[in-house]
């Protein structure tokens, strides 16, 4: 690894990011009629309720997610279909609900804003099951597989590889035939995840679920363990950058009148019906849970006319695409170093230029010539940029006025119609183009591709280490990329293939440095533009791929009802 | 600065030299743009042919050949889409193509992003050339009076239509749609940004995309124009993830009979005779092609424009 290289990850986030604090939200056992008001508003607007019914059949990590530090995924073979019915009847009532992880979010959410506090007080280990076709077909025979409308998820994974921009030679690091797990025939049937606050509930809930599957014929082909980074690192992934600043939030809220997406602009504030907090675009839920209204191709702000095709049995069910993800820390920085000083710039700030934020999750669009930790640390300012236009100031509402937030003091960011700030295929521009207009249309078009992520590292930290070992710079690591969706070939598909691997798409300007694959007739060629001071574009070859598929398989995450239910008892299925 | 003067789509020369055709092709190109249109904030879409201005920052404008409105209309089922999408009249994203079959199995599908515009000059001027070009790149079989009964150019005659294509015939696919469009005030007159501009009510990916971006430089003070030549291209095409019957990769079946790589006005997709099988036992991420749309769907199609002007802050 070259000295350059070394010395910036070594350097990264040696500060901590001080987080909003100090702001104390009404408390969720007596919500103050502004709650219900907001709530009531958005079911005026059509926005779904969700009876308690529902919350307590939707699984928790898909709604609203579960973002523990720990966790484990376990890929389970089914070998005798009886035994999987009867472990599937033993583990329905052990999953986790969208109640369950909602009660939690609320207690935690505004305990963080009062304090400032990365991690909960209180702790929770918590459970989610999917299955894949394969088990689909298993359990309830071929004829219901058809009956799923997704034809990504039939095809599984695997199938799919190549057009996700795998390598298509067998030898080539990345090809599914060298996957831990998720290649044409060792696919999973099931995918358990286990979220807990300390590795060891999470190993402990693990174990069980283990042990009682393989009492029933289920046998763990493969087992990851996701460990969120330690200390300032924490919430960011190997490369040394915050993941999951951007996420949509989803339109709805419960009976008790608790929006899953809390809205914090001022009603008069122009975009105050496109999004909860300031940058996060409020998505209908279709997009994520089967049965629910779904995104709208041209009006974000109401619903579409149906709710899509699929069997009774996956109505409130969520597909799911797992990646295994390893990522060459080393070949990123070695990389960011030399390509900063052919453009006369730090390797962090080429490096923030790949991704579209510093390391601190600041985005570069607010701040382009420094990381800036205190807007990192407002979770109401991170968000909030748009790209073609001059971002406004925007108006918090009442209650996070009253409860003691201050306002978004921090620079805005500008116009930047041609990349000059933050590369046209810089990360985070590429995967959601915001306010753009794209290959397939206008910025309503792009809320329709969002997809609720999921995903955690594992593997040891490098970022933030001074002189590590050579076995730590060669120990393997990377992401479980983890994400929820109702479509996988218009959400998760299509933002791979179509943005991320493409020079040309959304914005023409290179291939998304980060994740972006590409290949034509074998030969892997990547390109990147930066923009000069001069707003000439310099293309950089991404010379060296930093991010290997290493396996994954396409799921789907059904309401706990259907687990317990129709899952572990139909009597259609070829056991 | 100087005044532009329009080129033919890719630098075609097909009228040869000495025709008049270069000439009333500018001539009618920029009798397509008004002199400057507001469209968005404080700059404007201009006609360089009529109005001198600074040409900075060129931009490619792109979006997908498979009609987005179909994809919409069969979100649960796309092969639904791609089965609608092989009619002429569905292909609306300034794409169009012909399939043709052998017992059933696409042997070869023909793009093409020429204009009907281009095509009736040519006709008009040099209506030899425009037998000669059917029949080189269509049949040599065809007859002077199916393409020009009663001595008039027919633009819907068989050749273009159901026995082979060698431009548009969708009505809202020109060079006149297309300069249209991307002189389209943004309809509240008063949008901010691009959010602003939604509910957006067009269904088709390039109208959105070609509103979006220019009315994006447009508010930023810039004087927007086509860049020379104008016209509509297929900029490039992704075959990742395409496999042979056998599950290999596929290699390069993709020729350009007009234009250029980049900028490709014409283009085949065939499987080459020696290779043992036909497009139609060509996968795409495991899928069998069955219809044209499959491959439209991963061909990038491309508008240029330049920007200039005062671009403040």
């Amino acid at each position: 690894m070259s000295d350059e290289g070394a010395q910036a990850l070594a350097a990264l986030m040696a500060h901590a990011v001080p987080r909003l604090s100090g702001i104390e939200l009404p408390a969720p056992s007596a919500p103050v009629a502004r709650d219900l008001d907001k709530a009531a508003e958005a079911f005026a607007a059509g926005e779904p309720r969700f009876d308690a019914a529902t919350t307590r059949d939707i699984q928790g990590n898909v709604i609203p997610g579960f973002n523990k530090d720990h966790q484990r995924f376990l890929f389970l073979r089914a070998d005798d279909v009886v035994g999987a019915r009867a472990w599937l009847r033993w583990l329905a009532p052990r999953l986790s609900s969208m109640q369950e992880v909602l009660d939690f979010r609320r207690e935690f959410r505004r305990e963080r804003l009062r304090t400032g506090a990365t991690d909960p007080t209180t702790a929770a280990t918590w459970t989610a099951f999917a299955l894949s076709a394969p088990a689909v077909a298993k359990l309830l025979g071929d004829g219901a597989l058809e009956e799923m409308s997704d034809a990504s998820f039939r095809q599984g994974l695997a199938a799919r590889s190549t057009y996700l921009g795998d390598p298509a030679d067998p030898a080539a690091a990345g090809h599914r035939g060298g996957w831990r797990v998720g290649d044409t025939g060792s696919e999973a049937d099931f995918l358990v995840t286990v979220a807990a606050d300390s590795a060891a509930d999470a190993d402990a809930q693990a174990s069980l679920i283990v042990e009682e599957a393989s009492r029933h014929g289920v046998s763990v082909l493969f087992a990851q363990a996701g460990e969120n980074l330690p200390g300032t690192l924490g919430g960011h992934e190997h490369f040394g950058f915050k993941d999951g600043v951007s996420q949509p939030g989803v339109r709805g809220a419960t009976a008790d009148g608790e929006l899953l997406a809390p809205r914090y602009l001022d009603p008069r504030d122009p975009h105050a019906r496109l999004f909860g907090k300031p940058g996060q675009p409020l998505v209908w839920p279709g997009q994520f849970v089967l049965g629910m209204p779904r995104q709208d191709p041209a009006d974000p702000l109401v619903p579409a006319a149906d709710e899509g095709t699929f069997p009774d049995w996956a109505r409130l069910g969520s597909y799911l695409v797992c990646r295994r993800l390893a990522q060459d820390v080393p070949a990123f920085w070695d990389f960011a170093a030399a390509a900063s000083a052919q453009h006369g710039t730090t390797a962090v700030h080429f490096a923030s230029m790949m991704v579209g934020r510093w390391p601190s999750g600041a985005p570069v669009s607010r701040t382009p010539e420094r990381d800036d930790l205190d807007l990192a640390g407002d979770e109401f300012a991170n968000n909030h940029f748009q790209f073609d236009d001059d971002t406004k100031a925007w108006t918090p509402a009442a209650d996070l006025v009253d409860g003691g937030y201050g306002g978004d003091p921090h620079p805005k960011a500008r116009a930047d119609v041609f990349g000059d700030t933050c590369p046209m295929a810089g990360h985070i521009r590429k995967v959601n183009p915001r306010d753009s207009g794209t290959d397939f249309g206008a910025p309503a078009d792009t809320m329709m591709r969002l997809m609720l992520r999921r995903g955690i590292p594992y593997g040891p930290v490098l970022a933030g280490v001074a002189d590590p070992s050579p076995e730590l710079v060669a120990a393997e690591r990377g992401l479980v990329f983890i994400a929820h969706m109702a479509s996988i070939e218009d959400q998760f598909e299509f933002v791979t293939r179509r943005w991320a691997n493409s020079a040309l798409q959304p914005n023409a300007g290179g291939h998304d440095p980060v994740i972006g694959q590409a290949e034509v007739y074998g030969d892997r060629d990547r390109t990147f533009d930066v923009r000069t001071a001069s707003g000439q574009a310099q293309t950089f070859a991404l010379d060296r791929e930093w991010v290997t598929p290493t396996g994954g398989g396409y799921f789907f995450a059904p309401a706990i009802s259907a687990v317990g239910g129709h899952l572990a008892g139909g009597t259609e299925g070829v056991g | 600065m100087e005044l532009l003067r329009f080129s033919p789509p890719a630098h075609l020369d097909d009228a040869g030299a000495g025709s008049d055709f270069p000439g009333l092709w500018h001539d009618l190109v920029s009798g397509l743009i008004a002199a400057s249109t507001e469209v968005s904030g404080r700059g404007a879409y201009v006609n360089p042919a009529r109005r001198p201005g600074r040409r900075d920052r060129e931009r490619a404008i792109t979006w997908t050949g498979l009609s987005r409105p179909l994809l919409m209309e069969h979100r649960d089922d796309r092969r639904a889409a791609y089965r609608a999408a092989e009619s002429r009249d569905a292909q609306i994203e300034y794409l169009e193509w012909h399939v043709e079959r052998e017992g059933g199995t696409i042997s070869r599908v023909t793009f093409t992003t020429e204009t009907p515009e281009y095509w009736r000059l040519l006709a008009d001027v040099r209506p030899e050339v425009v037998l000669a070009l059917y029949r080189r790149h269509v049949s040599p079989d065809i007859a002077e009076e199916d393409v020009f009964p009663d001595g008039e150019y027919d633009p819907a005659n068989r050749w273009n239509t159901t026995d082979g294509i060698v431009h548009y015939i969708m009505p809202i696919n020109s060079m006149g749609d297309l300069l249209g469009v991307s002189q389209e005030v943004e309809p509240s007159q008063h949008a901010v940004d691009g959010y602003d501009a939604l509910p957006y009510s067009r269904a088709t990916g390039a109208d959105a995309r070609i509103n979006f971006d220019v009315w994006a430089m447009s508010r930023q003070g810039l004087s927007v124009a086509t860049a020379d030549p104008p016209g509509l291209y297929m900029i490039g095409w992704d075959d990742s993830g395409w496999t042979r019957p056998d599950g290999t990769p596929v290699g390069d079946y993709w020729t350009i009979e007009r234009g250029s790589r980049g900028a490709a006005l014409r283009v085949t997709y065939a499987v080459p005779d020696g290779e043992g099988f036909r497009v139609g036992d060509i996968r795409i991420g495991g899928r069998p092609i069955e219809f044209g749309g499959q491959i439209a769907e991963h061909i990038t199609m491309s508008a240029h424009v330049v920007s200039g002007g005062s671009h403040e802050r």
